[in-house]
């Protein structure tokens, strides 16, 4: 082999050349001082990194201060879990006590407010009869609070998505 | 690898914190001493490691089956070190910092040519490339043959072949260069 196998010594220092190729590097070593010397230092460079990374070790409080974490955050995390269930029912709860009470008068709220909306609803859409200029701008704010209202729904379902 | 640590590993992969406690026990330093060679700095590497073991833990259940958990848990630190890594580049302080590793190269000079000493392994390493510096972690430390760096690294054995070749050799020249300024 005239060429230097530079590309292969490492491999063939791993033990992950195939025979072949095996065969072919070690013909060259007989020949070649300067990368059998290569090969030489490649052997004496894996064993110092294996020694001195053998000697590292992690600090002996590391394993405590992980499950500390964990304990944490499983606690942590019951809470809220305990928490998002309490608040719906304690809502539904409080809701029922105050119709209870207020029932009558919440009815008759609810019955002024309907029909406020409808009169609304009248005068609005006989005020843009008789103003047909009214449409365009009063379908564009139709409009825009449709998609302000659409970007806003999809920003808080992906916040509490996350 | 024995039945043992796949039987923890499945009660683990079932939230029992029992378990999961004996393998952070049994790879605490496999974990650690990757991210102290890609990082070169033991507070970082020990919040890597903290945050390598959390994320496991939350991720655990997925696992697909745990004869792949030490590749699996190898790929968690990779991901982890190499962000630290990206991080450290994009701080604002990165002239400091690089000035400041450069004074501590040059302090380990001198310090290393007062005691007439080589230069260490480790210095020599945190000179090389992450790339480089991973590869030859991977294989000389954790213990991976090429096939196995391939998986875990997504790239084709022919490229590990040449990758850890070419970083030995620039690991071998820098080792080179520290003896000769001595």
């Amino acid at each position: 082999m005239s060429d230097h196998p530079t590309e292969w010594l490492s491999a063939y220092v791993d033990q992950e050349l195939d025979a072949a190729e095996r065969e072919q590097v070690e013909r060259h070593l007989e020949q070649c001082e300067s990368c059998l010397a290569t090969v030489t230092d490649l052997i004496e460079m894996q064993a110092q990194i294996a020694h001195f990374y053998r000697q590292v070790e992690a600090p002996e409080d590391l394993e405590q201060t992980i499950m500390k974490v964990l304990d944490t955050e499983s606690t942590s995390s019951t809470i809220t879990r305990a928490g998002s269930a309490v608040i719906p029912l304690f809502g539904v709860a409080a809701l029922i006590v105050l119709f209870s009470i207020y029932g009558s008068i919440l009815v008759k709220l609810f019955s002024f407010v309907l029909q406020l909306v409808i009169t609304a609803a009248y005068v609005m859409s006989h005020v843009i009869a008789s103003v047909p200029a009214l449409w365009i701008p009063v379908m564009g704010l139709a409009v825009g609070l449709t998609l302000i209202s659409g970007l806003s729904l999809r920003r808080i379902l992906r916040s509490s998505a996350q | 690898m024995d039945e043992e640590l796949y039987r923890i590993i499945r009660e683990a992969k079932q939230g029992k914190k029992d378990a999961f406690a004996i393998l952070v026990r049994r790879f605490k330093d496999y974990v650690y001493r990757y991210a102290y060679g890609m990082l070169g700095d033991r507070m970082e590497a020990e919040d890597v490691t903290q945050e390598a073991f959390l994320k496991c833990y939350a991720a655990l259940p997925r696992l697909e089956n745990e004869f792949s958990f030490v590749s699996w848990l190898q790929r968690i630190v990779s991901n982890l070190c190499s962000d630290h890594l990206k991080k450290r580049q994009k701080e604002k302080t990165k002239p400091i910092q690089e000035t400041l590793s450069q004074m501590e190269i040059s302090e380990a000079r001198q310090r290393h040519s007062a005691q007439d000493l080589k230069w260490t392994i480790e210095e020599s390493l945190k000179q090389l490339s992450p790339d480089h510096r991973q590869i030859i972690l991977l294989h000389d430390v954790q213990g991976f043959r090429y096939e196995e760096i391939a998986q875990t690294l997504e790239i084709p054995v022919g490229t590990v072949k040449s990758r850890l070749n070419a970083a030995r050799l620039a690991l071998r020249q820098i080792m080179k260069k520290g003896e000769e300024e001595e």
